[in-house]
């Protein structure tokens, strides 16, 4: 019954964030400095999911100490920059991770 | 609009189908939306659904070894909350133990993050029917938020909810299905491949196609080291932490960078 009633509350709870200001509270105009930055809402929360998952529970740390995880991170990143092209972008991450792995990094 | 069948309805059923009949007139507006935006949509989010694969086979994986948590509500989860971070968190709270309050706490805290996403969209969807804006938001995973988010901002309402609901139903199916394939097979790709290493992968891939000008090169940096400083944050905050730190500080700078282009304009950047 516990779970049962945690997972239809979470349900609700997520719908309702995600229902919050397109079906309920949208109807106003937000002011213009808010529209903007709401423009940065995509990098920042995209970033905040990347970084944590790749550093691990090194944190910072593992910028003086890249491991394989976050080099091929990098090379990812830079080819995604370039290339503007997110399948063969998916492909160049996982390889990179391969090989760096394989290579014992 | 002519509708066939009303009149055989209201004759057989009495006129107290009127609401049933209101349903049937929003399943004909949604069949009648441009299937080649759906399809565009779907294509958009294609290569997004790839890394969940892996992605849900761990929650499945994850569900089939938790005792506390029956087999078929495990997966039922998925079609109720649709977030897997904050599924993969609630199946490891409920697997030790915890009470609802704290589950449901943890999903709210790790999905606030879509609220933003529905502040972000709510301009551009603000002009939609009724019926889009409270079933849409339904399927507004962080995938479906990125390719609503690149949508041009001229589209027609049938393009936007087409393109939308094409993106938010391919999610949806290759998702719950992957949650299934985890359940049912296990550990059948062994860990060492480690494709999980794709979710971060695409996510950074989704915030360089986002990223415009300095200010959000400022918000993505802010975003991940906040976000990694916070990694210990109760109940999984501290990827809200990075978000909301993100977006004030990208709003700041833009603010900023605009008025000082706005007062000297020689000085844009």
């Amino acid at each position: 019954m516990t779970v049962w009633l945690a997972f239809v509350l979470g349900g609700l709870v997520t719908y309702l964030e995600r229902a919050s200001f397109v079906a309920f509270i949208g109807d106003r105009e937000l002011p213009v400095v808010i529209a903007r930055a709401l423009r940065y809402v995509g990098p920042a929360a995209f970033a905040a999911i990347v970084l944590p998952a790749t550093v691990g529970d090194k944190g910072m740390a593992r910028f003086v100490a890249p491991d394989a995880r976050l080099i091929a991170l990098v090379i990812a990143g830079v080819f995604m920059y370039r290339v503007r092209n997110m399948p063969v972008m998916l492909v160049v991450g996982m390889v990179s991770l391969w090989l760096l792995q394989w290579a014992g990094l | 609009m002519h509708r066939p069948c009303s009149g055989l309805i209201a004759a057989a059923f009495g006129n107290g189908l009127a609401r049933l009949e209101r349903v049937g007139f929003t399943w004909a507006l949604m069949t009648k939306l441009p299937r080649a935006s759906a399809i565009a949509g779907a294509k958009a989010a294609a290569p997004l659904a790839v890394p969940g694969v892996p992605f849900g086979m761990v929650l499945g994986v994850q569900i089939a070894e938790a005792g506390e948590v029956n087999n078929f509500v495990g997966w039922f989860s998925s079609i109720l909350i649709l977030a897997g971070a904050s599924q993969v968190a609630a199946v490891s709270l409920l697997a030790t133990g915890a009470g609802v309050v704290t589950t449901v706490l943890t999903i709210a805290v790790i999905n606030a993050r879509h609220m933003m996403y529905s502040a972000a969209l709510s301009g551009r969807f603000q002009h939609l029917p009724r019926w889009f804006r409270l079933a849409g938001p339904y399927l507004m995973v962080d995938q479906v938020f990125a390719v609503a988010d690149q949508v041009e901002d001229d589209a027609t309402a049938e393009h936007r909810m087409a393109h939308y609901l094409g993106a938010g139903a391919l999610l949806f199916t290759i998702w719950n299905i992957s949650v299934a394939v985890g359940l049912l097979v296990g550990d059948a790709i062994p860990q060492s491949w480690s494709l999980g290493y794709a979710v971060p992968v695409m996510f950074l891939g989704l915030l360089i196609l986002g990223l415009t000008n300095t200010p959000g090169a400022a918000a993505a940096v802010t975003g991940g080291v906040v976000a990694v400083l916070g990694r210990d944050f109760p109940n999984g905050s501290g990827l809200l932490a990075g978000a909301i730190a993100g977006v004030v500080v990208g709003g700041t700078l833009d603010w900023w960078f605009e008025r000082r282009t706005s007062q000297n304009p020689a000085a844009a950047p």
